[in-house]
């Protein structure tokens, strides 16, 4: 075919021909098809890892960052080695500058490093590629994770020998090592999948790496001086002879067993970290699913994650106080758990008005079909759902508290006062949460805009909160003195009134007293009921005139086709579009390239009819159609 | 196999796409024709499911590409104006992520590389990093990615863009070899000439508007009735019309710069045996249709009013 004239020979020597892509009888087929799908790797792991081992920048790094570690843990084993200190502590001092060394090194490059592989795909213009191969969502989340995480598992690889130099002192155990790239690892996941979120969910990488950085550096100061100060907080009980972030090592090397240590130092840390990768990815492949497609159930279930891993660890939290100060822990350990709800509130508030329109591969079973049309994707079910979620959120807590305090501490003398307090909260604090929601969903479907929608909702929660305190304040600014007695009258309506109203029952007894919630639970449930009967009219109303619309373009359609032979002909122009001509020029923005399969906005059903139906006859009232956009604004942390 | 159904489009307050309306017909090889910044690019996108129209629908194969873009997607090869490539990995080695993309399975995945490897010649290039390839392999890479799950329908914006005119002859040759595979290929292109000898019917977009669509001798035939004919005489006439002034059905016959008559006439096979036998004596050295009928249709249709 590189002859000039090869358009005649094409003709005559047949094309080779393409074999069309495998298929496999059904039977055998389905189990052969998931054997090759264990066994055979994410493609877009080894075509990462492939090109990453083919980076010099990779390599160079590699090497010089391994050559500064060492150096530094030399050094640092060099002077301590040099004063009194028995060479034990000298090794344990080593073990801890290491591992301190490593975990600083992924806190700042892990988060930047996975920010840039999918804005690198968006600005290499190889996405749009990806996305047609039909590559569904996960399956490029999970590749982009794993790549990233394995060349950062590389690094650590390479790290290793370093740890050897505190051997030489002695004073630590391969177990405690062990444990300490467990640590690594652990933090390790969450950031590769912070970073691969905010990937998702970015045009540019510069931007992306720079918002890691911003991000991950605060971040990472906070957690480990919070990691330091939990070490010191567990020297005493667990008798620890190590210092420094890397305590846990030695704690789960020394008392695995015990089941203290066991769940604080390794289920809790596992749940933590599994439950934000988790969450992380959910948000990536929100971020890399076209705005049409369904966006938010990858966090209903993690959602539910989520609540499971909380009540348990509510449960060992509580195992762990005395029985002394039982009362006042549990109320706390409430109001604390109580922020998982508000978080859900915040979380699903932020779908658009109708499910996506675009159909799953494969018809859904009874029971998906179930989910979807009552609780799947779409304002109105994602409403039942979160509402749903966040009363039984509160009923786990309430049910968990009380259970726990009476299992582990069955004489304490403060169950009554604990329970009645907690029951007080889950209540109180349901109401405040339903109202969130559902004005938060409310606004985001007439607002179109998720961030807008959230800020706004949150913005009507503080103001809820700060204006019965400044007037109470203004009014008689001693009334807080006495309010273990009787808590102001204008507090009442604060979303704060059920926490308010459990310290003060846990702190002074007074059970009764919980009948001050009704006035929260009243309110707040009402205009909660209020907002979800608006919002479900709302999004009635926008789904039957989208299905007229569409119905009526296709009748328009239909008829227009019948009028014109097979290919059709330029019609004489109806003009009926007077004066449309921009100036051309000066309008080439380009440069992004659209992260999603839609422009924002740009896939309005309203903007659809008016022009297209010029000879059209009767046209259903599409006058003031509520824009409906299926296009969620970037941001869902 | 595509229907573009009253497509209208803006981006802002621009809009780009007025009412588009056309039909490529299965096994063809369409031509989408226009002037830069006419709206090609975008009706393309929408065609490949990267974009929705704000009017109107587009069916590839009776899918409605915003309702389903997954089985489009299937359907489609789509190769972009600009695209990009994975720089670090080699022939083999891209191809051979797109099959395991397109969930072909492993063990027909080789298979189907090889293939299309031959298909569009890049079997000796096989081990080569894709980052020290040339634009026009680059494009024939991006061509064969689109060929690997087998697609219907092959969509390409401006495919001969950036390449050197001999492996703008291989893009054509490949084209003509993948319609004769029975693929419906559209591809879009401001240059005419590089599309004049595949294309059989084309739309003719400017300004975000079809000016015409359909079979290009059915457009050419409505812009200007019968045919034209070009002849070269050894010894031409003093007034060239002489030889055929009593045909009624000649139209007009006029001397091309190169000095070629072009006979414009009404009429068939007959026609032209009668033309070709009062030439006869002023020596006939050479017949042929005119070529440039799908140049000649654009500057009439659009009348020149390039943006
Ligand atoms: N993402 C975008 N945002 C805003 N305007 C755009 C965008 N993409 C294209 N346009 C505008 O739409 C019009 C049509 O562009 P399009 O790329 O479809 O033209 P084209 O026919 O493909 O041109 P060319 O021959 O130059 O490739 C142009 O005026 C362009 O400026
Ligand atoms: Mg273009």
């Amino acid at each position: 075919m590189t002859t000039p004239t090869a358009s005649v020979v094409a003709a005559q020597d047949p094309a080779p021909k393409l074999p069309s892509p495998g298929g496999v009888s059904r039977a055998g087929g389905a189990l052969r098809r998931l054997a090759e799908r264990l066994t055979d790797a994410n493609p877009i792991l080894l075509k990462e890892m492939l090109s990453i081992l083919r980076t010099k920048l990779f390599i160079r790094f590699l090497y010089l960052s391994t050559g500064v570690l060492a150096i530094s843990v030399l050094a640092g084993g060099a002077s301590m080695a040099a004063g009194s200190l028995p060479p034990a502590t000298v090794g344990q001092v080593v073990f801890q500058i290491f591992f301190t060394l490593a975990l600083i090194v992924i806190v700042l490059v892990a988060p930047a490093h996975a920010a840039t592989f999918i804005t690198s795909e968006r600005e290499g213009r190889t996405y749009e590629s990806l996305l047609l191969s039909g590559m569904d969502a996960w399956r490029i989340v999970r590749g982009k994770f794993l790549a990233s995480f394995a060349s950062l598992l590389l690094v650590l690889v390479a790290f290793a020998p370093v740890v050897g130099i505190a051997f030489l002192f002695g004073g630590i155990s391969p177990l405690h090592v062990a444990f300490g790239f467990l640590g690594l690892l652990f933090v390790l996941a969450p950031a590769v999948a912070f970073g691969i979120a905010l990937s998702a969910r970015l045009r540019s990488t510069r931007v992306a790496i720079l918002l890691a950085l911003l991000l991950s550096i605060p971040t990472g100061i906070f957690f480990i001086s919070a990691l330091v100060g939990l070490g010191e907080a567990a020297h005493g009980p667990w008798a620890l002879k190590m210092h420094g972030p890397f305590w846990f090592a030695e704690a789960l090397g020394e008392r695995f067993f015990e089941w203290d240590t066991f769940g604080l130092a390794f289920l809790l840390p596992l749940f933590v970290v599994t439950a934000s990768v988790w969450f992380f990815l959910a948000g990536a492949m929100a971020g890399v699913r076209p705005a049409a497609e369904d966006r938010s159930t990858p966090f209903k279930v993690w959602s539910l994650y989520a609540l499971a891993g909380t009540l348990a660890a509510i449960v060992a939290t509580v195992g762990v106080t005395g029985p002394g100060d039982y009362a006042r822990a549990s109320v706390v350990f409430g109001v604390l758990a109580g922020m998982l709800p508000l978080f859900f509130a915040s979380l699903f508030a932020n779908e658009p008005p109708l499910p996506p329109r675009i159909l799953p591969a494969r018809p859904p079973g009874p029971l998906r079909r179930l989910y979807l049309s009552n609780l799947g994707p779409g304002a109105a079910p994602t409403t039942r759902f979160a509402a749903l979620l966040i009363v039984l959120t509160h009923a786990g807590i309430a049910f968990v508290v009380i259970a726990s305090g009476h299992l582990f501490f069955p004489h304490a003398d403060q169950h009554g006062r604990a329970d009645v307090a907690i029951l007080a909260f889950t209540v109180g604090n349901t109401a405040v949460c339903l109202c969130l929601l559902s004005f938060g969903a409310l606004l985001r479907v007439v607002l179109k805009n998720g961030v807008a929608a959230r800020v706004l909702a949150f913005g009507a929660l503080f103001g809820a909160l700060l204006v019965p305190l400044l007037l109470t304040l203004v009014i008689d600014a001693d009334s807080f003195n006495h309010a273990e007695r009787s808590i102001p009258p204008l507090m009442h309506i604060s979303p704060v009134m059920p926490m308010l109203v459990a310290i003060g029952i846990s702190d002074n007894g007074h059970p009764e007293r919980i009948l001050e919630i009704l006035t929260p639970v009243i309110v707040y449930g009402l205009l909660s009921l209020l907002f979800w009967v608006v919002l479900e009219q709302r999004v009635h109303s926008i789904a039957t005139k989208v299905d007229a619309m569409r119905v009526h373009r296709d009748q328009l359609l239909e008829a227009r086709r019948a009028l014109r032979p097979s290919l059709a002909p330029p019609e004489p122009e109806a003009e009926n579009e007077p004066a449309e001509s921009e100036p051309v020029a000066a309008a080439e923005p380009e440069a992004v390239g659209e992260p999603e399969a839609s422009e924002p906005e740009a896939s309005e059903p309203e903007a659809s009819e008016p022009e297209a139906s010029e000879a059209a006859p009767a046209e259903p009232a599409s006058v003031d159609m509520p824009k409906v956009d299926p296009t969620v604004p970037e941001d869902e942390t | 196999m595509i229907r573009v159904e009253g497509v209208g489009h803006r981006f802002g307050a621009l809009r780009v796409l007025t009412d588009v309306w056309f039909h490529v017909p299965e096994g063809e090889v369409f031509g989408f024709i226009g002037p830069n910044g006419a709206g090609k690019t975008t009706t393309l996108r929408m065609m490949a499911t990267l974009l929705e129209p704000d009017e109107g629908r587009v069916l590839l194969d009776g899918v409605d590409v915003v309702d389903d873009p997954a089985a489009v997607r299937r359907l489609l090869g789509f190769m972009p104006d600009s695209f990009g490539v994975y720089e670090r990995v080699t022939v083999i080695e891209y191809l051979d992520f797109f099959a395991a993309a397109y969930d072909i399975e492993r063990s027909a995945r080789a298979r189907t590389v090889r293939a299309v490897m031959e298909l569009t010649d890049l079997g000796p290039l096989r081990d080569r990093l894709v980052a020290a390839m040339s634009k026009g392999m680059k494009q024939r890479l991006a061509i064969a990615r689109t060929l690997l799950h087998d697609p219907k329908v092959l969509i390409l914006d401006e495919p001969a863009n950036g390449l050197d005119p001999r492996a703008r002859i291989e893009m054509r040759d490949l084209i003509l070899q993948l319609r004769d595979l029975g693929k419906t290929v559209l591809l879009s292109s401001h240059i005419l000439t590089e599309l004049s000898d595949m294309v059989s019917s084309v739309a003719i977009l400017e300004k975000g508007r079809v000016l015409a669509a359909g079979k290009v001798d059915e457009i050419g035939k409505g812009l200007r009735p019968g045919r034209t004919l070009r002849m070269t005489l050894l010894r031409p006439p003093a007034d060239v019309r002489a030889p055929f002034l009593d045909m009624s059905n000649v139209h007009e016959v006029s001397v091309s710069p190169d000095g070629a008559l072009r006979l414009s006439f009404e009429g068939g096979d007959e026609t032209v045996a009668e033309l070709v036998a009062r030439a006869v004596s002023y020596g006939v050295v050479r017949v042929e249709p005119e070529r440039d009928d799908l140049e000649r249709i654009f500057l009439e249709v659009t009348k020149g009013e390039l943006q």
